[in-house]
């Protein structure tokens, strides 16, 4: 192995024993980095991406051994060393950025203490390192880094602990830098921020990454080679830019096809992975779904003037979590409520579904059914018309009920004699043996299809869908979106899509209200949100998201990523951060500009200023 | 934080009051008095009521509760309706000599336990885990009284190191109560550790499957500044609720231990005022046990204040 060699990885095989039999989880993986590369690690959950990354550190899951090859980092067979030079290369040569900081920092130490830990260099007492650690925060551009240096992990926002852990991470000057799905859980905007503060630092520091991310975008924005793995196996590696424009083996081409644009409308097709398994290639063509909006149907949800207040008592200069919120759902129809962590969209959902009592305004179902009161004193004809599927299908599933028996429970509750479970089965694309299985015996996709099932049973008019495929691989995402347009169309259902993912809702969506700080900044129907005039938080969340073949560097770059922990008392919401900002914004409320027809925006700017040039985030 | 523990202490006073209130009731309620108890089966009607109207036990219940809480509350316990010496002093130094006993096994017994289930935990599934949880098990599972009967068979009798009980009485001085605490000591430690180790055990069993710790490994820490540092303050966080129950338990339950080496302390004695209906008595040892819960579940809490950042510090509005 030579000099420039950071990573190499031989014939490298990882299994463990299940009941007497070897379970390979890695098959003969061979690879090679060299230094200030950075790899990209790609593939669905189960595919070993993150235990090959795992082993980059001498880490592997308990239970699990190297059956064969061997993996050498800076020149050291990683497995072979004993345990005090073991810790010698974590503690010099490789360090790992955990996918959620939040759980990855010890919760009992203080910021300082944790990155004090990393700080080797001899001779240094507490003064230096104390130095150090604020010069590392200030790196990773943590607001205040003197005063976080005594700070407590559970008093950061999460893209400041993913900071914070970077920036433990990098304090030894590691030569090679392993991220673990570093941004998968944050929001748009913080991710993109996160992912330049980590450019950066690789160029400062001269260190290679290993990145591993199920996100082709993040991968096409920070890697420069990358490897596919499917099932175990490396299927295809690379050139990012190459692998990723001109896809040669059959999965690769389905991952890449799968993946919903934010430019591109439409469902993406489904991966077909019995095609793949047959090795027969992709015809190259990549066949969206477009699905129509309906129109002129009534509608099954009116919310007018909604407010949900959490304080218990007013706090000057700030407002209520949520506050005057109107909007439609129509019979068919699928709006999506989009927005960051924070923005409220959950708590709009929990009001309407009667979880979370609200201040002010109404909420009205078809037939003028009030939704005012919480869920345990709505009658059942209520009870049945709202129903809700969650994201995590895995843990709203009683495990110990079979799926016979969860979508049996609306039927009984609700005396409804006209559907059969084996009837909601069939509608979900299930086979009716599945009836007998339990949640823990059926797949991700499977499980969430369950989940549909169980809430159509009921027979609902509108349908509470909380992020219900972020928790998803994209190959099955697209079949998930696509029964939920089935569903609407069918059996005229209203769907309130709550999502982060603008590219999922620009693939299903009819119709988008943008919330932030609890409050509508815009809405309208999909194209013209994702049109040339948008609000300038619109903007900020359209510029923010990373696809698969942007010109990266075009992007804006070191954007704020700082929400304010709470919305303003006065003015509109978004005037903290608004690079049109002006005097008025703080004072009085954003009239409505009415774009188009049913496409308005919230704003005291002209409605010519609100087009993407003015509102480059330089 | 303050004003937290102001309600909590506020709280424990009335839990003190109901159980003051509990005890009176259910020993009025009993056949028989002081009275009856002193004079015997055959006492005649007219002895027992002299002796019931000079002990004051011919007023009504009610009017006999509150003049007692009226001299609790300036310190006044009464004087034992047996031999009408002061309650105070009597149950102060009761109390005293089960203190020294519980001191030693709280001291013994913490430590130990923390420690072997903190081995435990980490050894998980392999020999010292396998000895140390089959030893709790056991420790669990045998009742007290067998384990102090069979440490007095063999430390007093095969190998007589300990005197087997204290022949000193009521009135023993420290020197002569010394050589005599630590078999009953040994017999707590061993019903005290079980509940702890095992908790233990399993608290860092599940903080060992934390990112955490898997992060601070990764970092390349040594495993003794893995386990100080970051695996033992978040593992003894569940522990404490444990511990704290586990202490109370031993100032308030020891008496089965201390009757069968007959130690002087607070178990002894309340088995006497039991048995003479001694309420004066009885009521103040309620009062101290139920002050002992809810002081050590305070301390607790406290303890787990200093522990817990996140209750020291909770996430501010920025």
């Amino acid at each position: 192995m030579s000099d420039a060699t950071i990573v190499s990885v031989n014939n490298l095989s990882v299994s463990y024993t299940s009941g007497g039999l070897k379970v390979d989880v890695l098959k003969d993986i061979s690879l090679r980095l060299e230094r200030g590369r950075t790899l990209g690690l790609v593939g669905e959950s189960g595919s070993g991406k993150s235990t090959l990354a795992s082993t980059f550190l001498g880490a592997l899951r308990s239970g699990s051994f190297i059956s064969k090859g061997t993996v050498e980092v800076a020149g050291q067979d990683v497995f072979a060393l004993p345990a005090p030079a073991l810790r010698q290369l974590r503690r010099n040569d490789v360090a790992l950025v955990p996918q959620n900081a939040g759980s990855a920092l010890t919760p009992t130490m203080r910021i300082m203490d944790q990155i004090a830990e990393s700080l080797h260099t001899p001779g240094m007492d507490r003064a230096a390192k104390r130095a150090r650690a604020e010069e590392l925060l200030r790196l990773v551009r943590l607001p205040n880094p003197a005063q976080a240096l005594g700070k407590y992990p559970h008093q950061f926002s999460g893209g400041q602990q993913q900071r914070i852990g970077i920036a433990m991470a990098v304090a030894a000057n590691p030569a090679l830098l392993v991220l673990d799905e570093p941004t998968t859980g944050l929001d748009v905007v913080t991710q993109a921020a996160i992912l330049d503060v980590l450019a950066d630092l690789q160029q400062t520091l001269n260190m290679s990454m290993v990145l591993v991310s199920h996100d082709l975008g993040v991968i096409d924005k920070m890697c420069t080679d990358i490897a596919v793995l499917r099932e175990g196996r490396i299927v295809e590696s690379g050139a990012t830019r190459r692998v990723l424009a001109q896809p040669q083996h059959p999965y690769t081409q389905g991952l890449v096809y799968s993946v919903p644009r934010v430019d591109v409308p439409g469902i993406p097709p489904s991966m077909d992975t019995a095609a793949i398994d047959a090795g027969i290639q992709s015809t190259g063509e990549r066949e969206v779904y477009v699905r129509t909006a309906p129109s002129g149907t009534p509608p099954v949800l009116q919310v007018r003037d909604l407010s949900i207040d959490y304080r218990r008592r007013p706090v000057p200069g700030t407002g209520p979590t949520v506050q005057g919120v109107s909007f439609d759902v129509n019979a068919s129809e699928i709006v999506a409520l989009v927005g960051e962590s924070g923005s409220g969209k959950s708590t709009i959902a929990n009001a309407i579904a009667g979880l979370q009592r609200t201040e002010a305004g109404t909420m009205v179902l078809a037939g003028g059914a009030d939704l005012a009161r919480t869920v345990s004193a709505r009658p059942k004809g209520i009870r049945q018309a709202v129903q809700l599927i969650f994201q995590n299908a895995d843990t709203s599933l009683n495990p110990r009920k079979t799926v016979h028996a969860a979508i049996a429970r609306p039927l009984q509750l609700f005396g409804i004699k006209k559907t059969t479970v084996a009837q909601s089965l069939a509608e979900v694309d299930l086979p009716l043996g599945f009836a007998q299985r339990l949640p823990g015996q059926l797949s991700g996709g499977q499980r969430q299809r369950v989940g549909i099932a169980r809430a159509i049973a009921a027979g609902p008019s509108l349908v509470l869908a909380d992020e219900i495929v972020s928790a998803l691989d994209v190959s099955v995402q697209s079949s998930i979106l696509r029964l939920m347009d089935t569903m609407s169309r069918d059996k005229g259902i209203g769907f309130l899509f709550i999502t982060h993912d603008l590219a999922v809702v620009r693939a299903v969506a009819d119709r988008v209200v943008v919330l932030y700080l609890g409050r509508v900044v815009e809405e309208g129907t999909v194209e013209a949100i994702f049109s040339e005039t948008s609000h300038p938080y619109t903007r900020l969340l359209l510029d923010s998201v990373i696809e698969l073949g942007d010109d990266h560097d075009a992007k804006p770059r070191n954007v704020k990523d700082e929400i304010p922990a709470a919305p303003p008392e006065f003015g509109c919401p978004y005037a903290s951060r608004c690079p049109l900002v002006r005097d008025v914004c703080r004072t009085k409320a954003p009239p409505a500009i009415r774009v188009s027809e049913g496409h308005q925006i919230m704003c005291h700017a002209d409605a010519s200023e609100l087009s993407p040039s003015t509102l480059a985030h330089s | 934080m303050i004003s937290l523990f102001a309600k909590r202490v506020g709280w424990s006073l009335v839990t003190v009051l109901l159980s003051t209130i509990l005890v009176f009731t259910a020993i009025q309620s009993l056949p028989g008095d002081a009275a009856t108890q002193i004079l015997g089966q055959n006492a005649t009607p007219e002895a027992v009521a002299t002796l019931r109207s000079q002990l004051g036990l011919d007023e009504p219940a009610i009017s006999r509760f509150f003049s007692w809480l009226g001299g609790a509350f300036t310190g006044d316990f009464g004087t034992s309706l047996l031999d009408g010496k002061s309650v105070g002093a009597e149950v102060g130094r009761a109390l005293l000599n089960t203190s020294l006993l519980a001191a030693v096994t709280i001291l013994v017994g913490i430590t130990l336990s923390v420690v072997l289930g903190l081995l435990a935990g980490l050894f998980r599934d392999k020999w010292p885990d396998a000895t140390i949880s089959t030893l709790a098990l056991v420790g669990m599972s045998v009742p007290e009284f067998v384990v102090a009967t069979v440490l007095v068979l063999l430390f007093s009798i095969y190998i007589p190191i300990f005197p087997a009980v204290v022949v000193a009485g009521q009135d023993a001085s420290l020197a002569e109560l010394l050589p005599s605490i630590w078999l009953p000591a040994a017999a707590l430690v061993c019903a005290l550790s079980a509940y702890i180790i095992r908790m233990m055990r399993t608290s860092v069993i599940d903080v060992l499957d934390s990112d955490f710790v898997l992060t601070a490994r990764l970092k390349g820490n040594s495993t003794s500044r893995l386990v100080f540092k970051h695996i033992l303050p978040s593992a003894m966080l569940p522990t404490l609720n444990v511990i704290a129950m586990n202490i109370a338990w031993l100032i308030g339950g020891v008496v089965v231990v201390e009757s069968i080496f007959n130690y002087p302390g607070i178990g002894t004695l309340m088995i006497r005022s039991v048995q003479t209906r001694d309420l004066p008595t009885i009521l103040m040892i309620t009062v101290l046990s139920a002050l002992t819960y809810v002081l050590c579940n305070l301390l607790a809490d406290l303890a787990a204040h200093l522990l817990n950042p996140r209750l020291r510090f909770p996430r501010s509005a920025k």
